[in-house]
């Protein structure tokens, strides 16, 4: 080895070491924020004058809520989701928002800036009459009484698909998308109320090419009325508004024709 | 040569074991204040939190589940902590009236011993503490499962 690549080798070194010394001396911040939260309220930080590294709990994210979290928030532009809750566990952080000031490696500071956890509204009001009036994307009231109508086609599904509480979401809807039923075979998607607002439900019609109608269950009424628990999930009901087939795979063939009455349940 | 056949085949032999999952389990001191441990049973742990909708929504089922369920079946809820305090947890159970076993994860160590990043998470171990079966949201395939362990006319199957 000649004495040049010797040198080259101890610089290299001496500038990996600099770096490193540099990175422990300095002070930053660790904030943990919680998207779901934020989009619901966005929180105002303590100013700092330290860089921040912002860290979302691995809980109910992807990486794809991160990204669009940030293109709606630039402020969290190096928001980044804290991979198997390692960080928030080494620092014992349990509550959204908190900041860890972190100089020389150890911690030297801990805010936690959340109010104390409220209790949840109810999620089991009576059902009334009123409350299984459906409304389709222009606000139209639907007729699930339609006497010129054998059977309706449900798809249940959540506007927020693709997500890891819906398995497949996004073949199932393509699925429903190309099942063609007679005429007489009314063909809906209604979406669950959870968590999203009338632009998620667009987005939901756009994204995934919808031609049929899209119903928002605004009081959960008709999930609950026909106990839908999984999505995505389809039922077939008859003119009476009776289950002729429910699952969480599309009904065969045989059941979509016209008069076909076979109670699979 | 022949004599290190048995020897390969020994170290295969305990390759193969040290590859086996570890059973998990949950041993802990719920927020009724009794001691759990879950091995020796088939075990249905559901992984919740209050500000979750889908599972304050599923509540009824896991309570249900946990009245009905035979000798053979541990119920368990996990709340996972996070955004959440033991009073406010008691005061919800209160509040509607569930019994079901609730264990508290004060520092997120259930939540990772049992890989869970998604609320509701529903797991059901076997006896030796082997996962068998995970789904986020109560499907059929849950339903059918647990059904083994619930009384005819309260099955959700």
């Amino acid at each position: 080895m000649t004495k040049a690549m010797l040198l080259l080798l101890l610089c290299l070194y001496n500038h990996t070491v600099f770096a490193l010394q540099v990175q422990l001396n300095n002070t930053k911040e660790l904030v943990f924020i919680d998207i779901w939260s934020e989009y619901a309220q966005l929180n105002t930080l303590p100013t700092s004058d330290y860089p921040r590294q912002f860290l979302q709990p691995d809980m109910n994210v992807t990486p794809a809520d991160i990204a669009k979290f940030v293109t709606a928030y630039p402020q969290y532009k190096s928001l980044k989701i804290d991979k198997e809750n390692t960080l928030g566990m080494r620092f014992g952080v349990r509550n959204t928002p908190t900041i860890i000031r972190i100089e020389q490696g150890k911690v030297v500071d801990k805010q936690r800036l959340s109010e104390p956890p409220s209790m949840p509204p109810k999620e089991h009001i009576e059902i009334k009459a009123q409350h299984l009036q459906l409304y389709d994307l222009d606000s139209k009231p639907h007729n699930f009484s339609n006497a010129s109508l054998t059977k309706q086609l449900i798809l249940f599904a959540d506007a927020l698909c693709p997500a890891r509480h819906l398995p497949h979401c996004e073949q199932k809807a393509e699925i429903h998308n190309s099942i063609a039923p007679l005429n007489t075979i009314q063909k809906l998607t209604v979406i669950k109320p959870f968590y999203i607002s009338l632009a998620d439900l667009k987005a939901y019609q756009q994204r995934f090419n919808v031609k049929h109608p899209v119903l928002l269950d605004t009081y959960n009424a008709l999930f609950r009325r026909f106990n839908i628990t999984s999505l995505p999930y389809w039922l077939l009901l008859d003119k009476n508004n009776e289950v002729l087939y429910r699952g969480a795979s599309a009904p065969s063939k045989r059941l979509l024709a016209p008069y076909s009455n076979t109670h699979s349940d | 040569m022949k004599l290190h056949y048995p020897l390969i085949a020994l170290l295969i032999g305990l390759y193969n074991l040290s590859c086996q999952a570890e059973p998990l389990q949950i041993q802990t001191t719920t927020l009724q204040g009794e001691k759990i441990s879950t091995l020796g049973k088939v075990t249905y742990l559901k992984f919740w939190a209050t500000w979750c909708r889908y599972c304050i929504e599923e509540m009824p089922h896991l309570e249900q589940t946990f009245k009905t369920r035979s000798a053979k079946l541990n119920v368990v809820s996990v709340n996972i902590g996070l955004n959440q305090s033991p009073e406010l947890v008691k005061r919800f159970l209160d509040k509607h009236d569930y019994h079901t076993t609730t264990a508290f994860d004060h520092d997120g160590s259930l939540s990772k011993k049992f890989n869970v990043i998604g609320t509701p998470t529903h797991i059901l171990l076997d006896e030796q503490g082997q996962e068998i079966y995970r789904t986020a949201l109560i499907n059929d395939e849950l339903n059918s499962a647990l059904s083994a362990y619930l009384p005819k006319e309260n099955n959700h199957d």
